[in-house]
């Protein structure tokens, strides 16, 4: 009985690292959860963690909307292509984005890309379709790499 | 019984030590390990156009020759990286930026302890020199950048 529930016990505490370390961001004192999807191919979640991690510390306020309009990040490659990232309205979930960025990418470049498809979440969450604008979203992503970059 | 108890101490022993040999010699291979200053840095080195080896020189010789420095570097540093540029901008919205917003390393992205270093496979003494310091001006931007924040959060 013992050993069963020391079985037990280490096959949650092993699958709770795994899914703590690879397919969540959780910050408690920001009340900030998001779910990392799988990855199969470009295996990014710490990549993209650094870059939320990026936007927390050196453009907080892009964090902020982050934590409130985004809750689930899809790290596979999808309409942005590789090292990109997009945004569909045809998802179920409208607080989902996607985010394509490899493990070693520039850690800069992952920031505005999160900071790029949250800024679209906000549009499509607040005027629907319409309001979906490229601009102010480029525009928002260079906001981020030029706030984060120290050369 | 005392020799068979001895036995097993021994044979524990000598396995923890190969134990620690190993994950000390696989540590090393994919970063900069020194466990006597507590002290690990990764290192994602460019496959192609890189050298490693010149990255952890570079650590070593800030090591011996400037302490304070390399105390700096092992607290303000997780992670260098070579590249073969450093994105400042989007030229899509910035006209102007120097190299339409790519330039050559080294640069530091702020709200993380990662350097990137241009990408060199030359392996000579003026390489490590370079590396040496510039991963020390590097590291001193990271401190400025996260020093405040370590304060703020004690």
């Amino acid at each position: 009985m013992a050993k069963r529930l020391i079985k037990i016990f280490l096959f949650l505490a092993i699958a709770g690292f795994v899914g703590y370390r690879y397919f969540y961001y959780v910050d408690r004192d920001s009340n900030c959860f998001i779910k990392i999807k799988p990855s199969y191919l470009e295996f990014s979640a710490s990549n993209i963690k650094e870059g939320i991690k990026i936007l927390k510390y050196a453009v907080p306020e892009e964090y902020e909307k982050l934590c409130i309009y985004v809750d689930t990040i899809n790290p596979n490659i999808s309409c942005g292509g590789f090292q990109g990232g997009c945004y569909s309205f045809y998802n179920d979930n409208v607080k989902e984005i996607d985010i394509s960025t490899a493990n070693h990418d520039f850690l800069s470049s992952t920031a505005s890309v999160i900071a790029h498809e949250t800024c679209h979440a906000i549009q499509f969450q607040t005027y629907g379709r319409e309001g979906i604008d490229e601009k102010e979203c480029y525009a928002v992503g260079n906001k981020v790499m030029t706030a984060v970059i120290d050369f | 019984m005392e020799n068979s108890i001895f036995q097993k101490i021994s044979f524990f022993a000598v396995l923890g030590l190969i134990l620690i040999i190993i994950i000390y010699l696989s540590v090393n291979a994919a970063s900069y390990f020194d466990p006597l200053s507590w002290c690990h840095i990764k290192i994602h080195g460019d496959i192609a156009g890189g050298s490693e080896k010149t990255i952890k020189q570079a650590l070593r010789t800030i090591k011996k020759t400037n302490p304070g420095a390399y105390a700096e570097v092992c607290n303000y540093v997780d992670t260098i990286s070579e590249k073969r540029y450093c994105q400042t901008g989007d030229s899509r919205v910035e006209s102007g930026l120097e190299g339409g917003g790519w330039i050559d390393p080294p640069c530091y992205v702020k709200g993380s302890k990662t350097i990137y270093l241009l990408s060199d496979k030359e392996e000579s003494e003026a390489v490590v020199s370079k590396r040496a310091a510039q991963i020390v001006e590097f590291a001193r931007r990271s401190q400025t950048f996260w020093q405040p924040i370590d304060l703020f959060m004690k």
